[in-house]
Parts: C-alpha cells; sequence; structure tokens
C-alpha cells in the first residue's frame, strides 16, 4: 500500500519538523538557510523511506539525513563549520533529550504561553526590536535605523531579552 | 581562552552573546574562529547552541502569535494539527493492522479494479470533487459544464468550476485543511493538475491558508500576470488589470512572472508581477511610510542648475530626495506658460496614499506662486491621464519654507503621483512626500497603524 506508506512518512516527518529545524540551525548557524536544508531533508528521507529499518529510532535516522545535509550546505557555500567534535555532540545530545519534550503539542504551546506572558515583561522597545528581528527579519543595521540605535545597541538588546525570557521561562516552567 | 563554565559570570555573559549571535546569523565571519576555539576549548557550550537554536524558534513562534496576530495564529496551529490528524490516524491504523482490516483492504482493491474495469469499459470516468465550498453570506455564481447553478454551503468542488463572488466572501476548503477564502468581487477556476492543487484566479483577491503539500505538489495560483507556488503557508493573492499581487504572512511562496523571471518571497514581504513593474520582495510595512523618497520623477521642464544660490540646487530628481537643500523648479522662473507645470513620481508599484506633503523651498528666494493653487493628482498611467485629485491648495499661498500637508481620502490605488501648478505660473519645491503603504487597489486596503510620531 504505497499510498498509505506516503501518509504514514509524511506524518512522520511533519511532526519531526520542529526539534529538527532547531538542531539544523545550532548546526548551521544561518536561520535563512534552515528551511532549505529542512526541505532537502525531508526530501531525502521521503525517497529514502523504504531503507528505514522498522524498529529502530525514527528521529535518530532523520538526524542521520540531517546531519549530511548540513555537511553539504557548508560544502556548498564554502563556509567552514563552527560546531565540529565534541561540542557538535554535545548539541546532538542535547537534541536527542529534547526531541520528546518538542514532540508534545501540549508542551509546546504551554511553553509558547509562558513566552507570551514573558514577552509582555519586556520594554514595548525591546518587544519591538524583537519582532522586526525574528518575525519581520530585518537586519539589525535596518532596525537601528528604524529605532535611532546603533547596530551594536540592537544587538546587545536583543542578548539582554533573551537572557530576561530564557529566565523568565525557566521561573514559569519551573525548570 | 576562558576556563568558566557556563554559569552566570561576566565571561559567560560574553561567550553567551557569541553564541546567541551565531543562532541568529549575525556573528561577523571574522569571529567564527574565536567562536570554533571556544567549542573546542568548552564543548559544554554545544549544549546550550541547541538551547539558543531552540529558544530562538520558539520566541519566532511566540513573537507571530502575539495579541495582534494572535487570532491568525492560533487558528494556523489549529489548522496544522487538524491537518496533520488524518495522516496520523493512518499511522496508528497501520501498526494495529489485523486480519480483518487485511481483508478489508484486499476487498477494497478489488472493488476498485472491478469499478476502474467497468468505468474503462463504459468510457465514463466519474470526477473526484477537488474541494468544497463553505459561503458566509456570500452572493456566488458557480459555473459548471456551461450551466450556472445555485451555490449551497458544502456542496463538491469539480475541477473546472468557475466560481464568482459577486458579494460577501466564500471559502474554498481541500481535505487537507487548506483553505482558499475569495474576496469580493473574485472569479477562481478550480483546476486539477495530477492530484496538485491549481487556482486560477481570473479577477478579485483572495487570502490563502495553505497546509504542507506533497513534496513535488506544490500548490499553485495562477494569473494572466503570473503564477505563485506555495508549499504550506499563509499569503493572500490580488489580481489587477496590470498585474498580480503577492502578499506571504507566513511561509515563503515563489512567484513567477509571465516572462518566467521568478522571486521567493519570504514571510512579512510582498512582491508584484506585471509589465513593468520591477519582481522584487519587499517588506509589507507596518505603518505609512514615505512612498516618494528617491523614486524615479519626471517633469514638465526642469531647470538644471550646476551653480548655487544660498547653496540650493535645482533637478527633477532632488524634489524626492529627502534633502530640503535641494529642490525641483520648472525652466522658466518668471512669467506665465502656455500649460500647467508638473512634476511627477514613479511610485514602482500601485499605493494607497493618505497623507501628502509639500515642502517649498528653503533658501531666501521667495517664489510665493508656487506655494499656492497646486493639485496633487493620482494615476496608474505613466503620462498622468484618468487621474484623480487626491488633495487641491487654493486660496493664499502656504508659509515660505514651509510646508503644505494635507490627508487624503480617496481609497484607491495610484502608482504615479503628480504635482501640477494650476496657475500656469512658477512652479517649484525643496520636497514632495506622499505617506502610505503599497496596495494592489483590489480586496481590503492594507492595514496600517496609525504613524507614531
Amino acid at each position: 500500500m504505497p499510498e498509505l506508506m506516503d501518509d504514514w512518512s509524511y506524518a512522520a516527518i511533519e511532526q519531526n519538523r520542529r526539534w529538527l529545524s532547531a538542531y539544523v540551525l545550532a548546526a548551521c548557524g544561518k536561520p535563512d538557510a534552515v528551511e532549505d536544508i529542512i526541505q532537502e531533508t525531508f526530501r531525502i528521507a521521503l525517497e529514502k523511506r523504504e531503507s528505514f529499518q522498522r524498529g529502530t529510532c525514527f528521529s535518530a535516522w532523520l538526524r542521520g539525513i540531517a546531519r549530511n545535509c548540513v555537511k553539504r550546505h557548508f560544502e556548498s557555500t564554502k563556509r567552514q563549520p563552527v560546531l565540529m567534535g565534541d561540542a557538535f555532540e554535545r548539541m546532538e545530545q542535547a537534541a536527542i533529550e529534547a526531541t520528546d519534550k518538542l514532540l508534545d503539542s501540549e508542551w509546546s504551546e504551554r511553553r509558547i504561553k509562558a513566552l507570551r506572558e514573558c514577552l509582555a515583561h519586556l520594554t514595548e522597545k525591546a518587544r519591538r526590536i524583537l519582532e522586526d528581528r525574528y518575525v519581520r527579519d530585518c537586519s539589525a543595521q535596518d532596525v537601528g535605523v528604524q529605532e535611532s540605535m546603533s547596530e551594536v545597541a540592537v544587538h546587545v538588546t536583543v542578548f539582554r531579552a533573551r537572557v530576561s525570557l530564557s529566565d523568565c521561562l525557566k521561573r514559569k516552567l519551573g525548570q | 581562552m576562558s576556563n568558566s563554565q557556563p554559569g552566570s559570570t561576566s565571561e559567560d555573559r560574553d561567550h553567551q552573546e557569541l553564541l546567541c549571535r551565531y543562532v541568529d546569523g549575525t556573528l561577523p565571519a571574522e569571529e567564527h574562529a574565536a567562536l570554533q576555539q571556544l567549542l573546542k576549548d568548552h564543548p559544554e557550550y554545544g549544549r546550550q547552541l541547541f538551547e539558543l537554536a531552540d529558544q530562538r524558534l520558539a520566541l519566532c513562534e511566540a513573537l507571530a502569535s502575539e495579541p495582534a496576530k494572535r487570532k491568525s495564529g492560533v487558528q494556523h496551529s489549529s489548522r496544522r494539527f487538524s491537518a496533520r490528524q488524518p495522516s496520523l490516524k493512518v499511522a496508528n491504523r497501520r501498526r494495529k493492522t489485523s486480519w480483518t482490516s487485511m481483508v478489508f483492504i484486499v476487498g477494497s482493491l478489488a472493488a476498485c479494479v472491478v469499478l476502474a474495469v467497468h468505468l474503462f469499459t463504459q468510457k465514463q470516468v466519474a470526477p473526484a470533487s477537488l474541494a468544497s465550498l463553505d459561503l458566509e453570506s456570500a452572493v456566488i455564481r458557480l459555473q459548471r459544464g456551461g450551466a450556472e447553478l445555485s451555490a449551497a454551503p458544502g456542496m463538491a468542488l469539480f475541477a473546472e468550476d468557475t466560481l464568482n463572488v459577486d458579494q460577501g466572501s466564500a471559502r474554498v476548503r481541500y481535505a487537507d485543511g487548506t483553505a482558499v477564502t475569495l474576496l469580493p468581487n473574485t472569479a477562481v477556476r478550480l483546476v486539477n493538475a495530477d492530484g496538485a492543487k491549481r487556482l486560477e484566479l481570473r479577477s478579485g483577491s483572495l487570502k490563502a491558508s495553505v497546509a504542507a503539500q506533497p513534496i513535488g505538489k506544490a500548490m499553485e495560483f495562477s494569473t494572466t500576470h503570473g503564477h505563485a507556488t506555495v508549499l504550506g503557508t499563509e499569503l493572500s493573492l490580488a489580481h489587477t488589470a496590470q498585474s498580480v499581487w503577492l502578499e506571504v504572512q507566513k511561509g515563503k511562496v515563489r512567484l513567477t512572472g509571465a516572462d518566467n523571471k521568478s522571486v521567493d518571497v519570504p514571510e512579512g514581504e510582498f512582491a508584484v508581477a506585471g509589465a513593468g513593474i520591477a519582481l522584487e520582495s519587499r517588506r509589507i510595512p507596518k505603518e505609512p511610510q514615505n512612498l516618494t523618497l528617491r523614486r524615479e520623477a519626471t517633469a514638465s521642464s526642469n531647470y538644471e542648475t550646476t551653480t548655487s544660490r544660498g547653496r540650493i540646487f535645482a533637478a527633477t530628481h532632488f524634489g524626492n530626495d529627502g534633502d530640503l537643500n535641494t529642490m525641483w523648479a520648472c525652466q522658466d522662473m518668471t512669467g506665465k506658460r502656455a500649460q500647467a507645470e508638473w512634476w511627477q513620481v514613479d511610485l514602482g508599484v500601485s499605493c494607497l496614499v493618505e497623507r501628502i506633503e509639500l515642502v517649498s523651498r528653503q533658501d531666501n528666494f521667495d517664489q510665493p506662486l508656487a506655494r499656492a493653487n497646486i493639485e496633487i493628482r493620482g494615476s496608474n498611467n505613466a503620462d498622468g491621464s484618468e487621474y484623480e485629485v487626491l488633495a487641491k491648495h487654493t486660496g493664499d499661498p502656504f508659509p515660505r519654507r514651509g510646508e503644505w500637508i494635507s490627508a487624503v481620502s480617496v481609497k484607491k490605488a495610484f502608482r504615479y503621483l503628480r504635482v501640477v501648478q494650476l496657475n500656469f505660473g512658477h512652479s517649484g519645491f525643496a520636497e514632495f512626500r506622499a505617506f502610505g503603504c503599497p496596495w494592489s487597489g483590489v480586496g481590503e486596503p492594507p492595514a496600517m497603524r496609525q504613524q507614531q510620531k
């Protein structure tokens, strides 16, 4: 029943999109390249779905494909990977540990809700800068022009806001 | 390098900032070596890199569903999960396959084969429905096989069906959760392209929330001016006489023009395909912006000078260069003319203008005639024809070295704005600004925040 297999594959792949995106982002450090690498990972996963052995870990299989896609991304862009060796393994271990949580839609929704509450505690300006950077994908330079700030000040504001959000989130989720 | 462990020291904060900028993609290439060394010395930061990447994505999700956008975000989220669930159910069923389901599957297959043979021999293929129709107080005409049918809520839609929404709005729903909202005065035709979703937008505008599509079967919206290819996203598409407008609310869409040139339009941006329009992805402004700044300008005549009079320089393109020490002036500085002098700016794409500002020359040379009897016209033709008056100044001249500001109440989109001197006298100014935002002119005007002062 190839059609059922396709449905199963698509569902399994879609479920794993979220943690895989974080994994790819950490590995390549290029937010604008993540979507392409994920698409390529899924394309290969679908193409090679017959090679997946039932009973083995699906996320590990997917991670292996993603790892190769990231490697090819570095080769094609002629960039040197920053994350290698032991540090890469630690990152991968963190991804493995976080996978189950990120697959849990209830937990993810609880975290997003908590994050929204934390965002409400930021200053209007910090929130606006985060929105410009992360939602509208504006460069720090453009945000700086809009907010009459230097580019460095934008980076500092973003970092401080993220530290504050991280602390707030830990308190709210009891981590 | 430091021997510190991830903690709360200032050095650790510096390291974390480095990591944060790395996952944000803003770490300069020259600092990559430093980060590489840091990770080599402190591999434990590898874990933090994943956490920061994960946090960044969570933050994007949370910000994208902030109160102003919460409604659409929540809707998208529920749509996404509802779109996934059928597939997951298939997965569960597959694991629990029993002999009864095997019998059912084999039986179904046999029935399908018999049915296919029957249909093939009869040379009649029953068309499969592509989608269903939701009517939201809409006045709608449905054309099928040359006949006009009365549309009913929930009715199945088939390939080649043409829908004309005269009033209200209607929604086309696909089985995978994809929903296309047709706005008033919109006509679409449903197309089946080997299982891929295709919708031909003939006129009007639509909004779509597209579920993730199978690879190789991206959903496509086509128009005479170009087509938009979608993998899984939320978008708005408007078809005008001259162009097709694409706005992407979520995801990424490729817009291809009639000349086969294409552009990828990411979230929060828009692009326009049409003759004489640069196909490029532009940011959707969140508030009215100066639409004229450094756009291409033309004029009835031009007083070109490279010498200064009180540091004022004149040229056509100085009328919208953002510099008040330069200006545009018509050729003859004195006397009456045979025709009204004008200066025109091409906004690049059609725009909804909310306010205009005309700033008079700022040096010591006073020309009261140039500060009175002025008309601002909007047109979609480069020759300024078929214009509408957006603002008009009559009576006494506005102040010397001052500006004339006028709100625009015309709710139409124009690509060309023309400043016309009505008294056939001297014309010139330091700067012409028009605030508003790009708009196709079809469907709802773009939501614009009040300009913050």
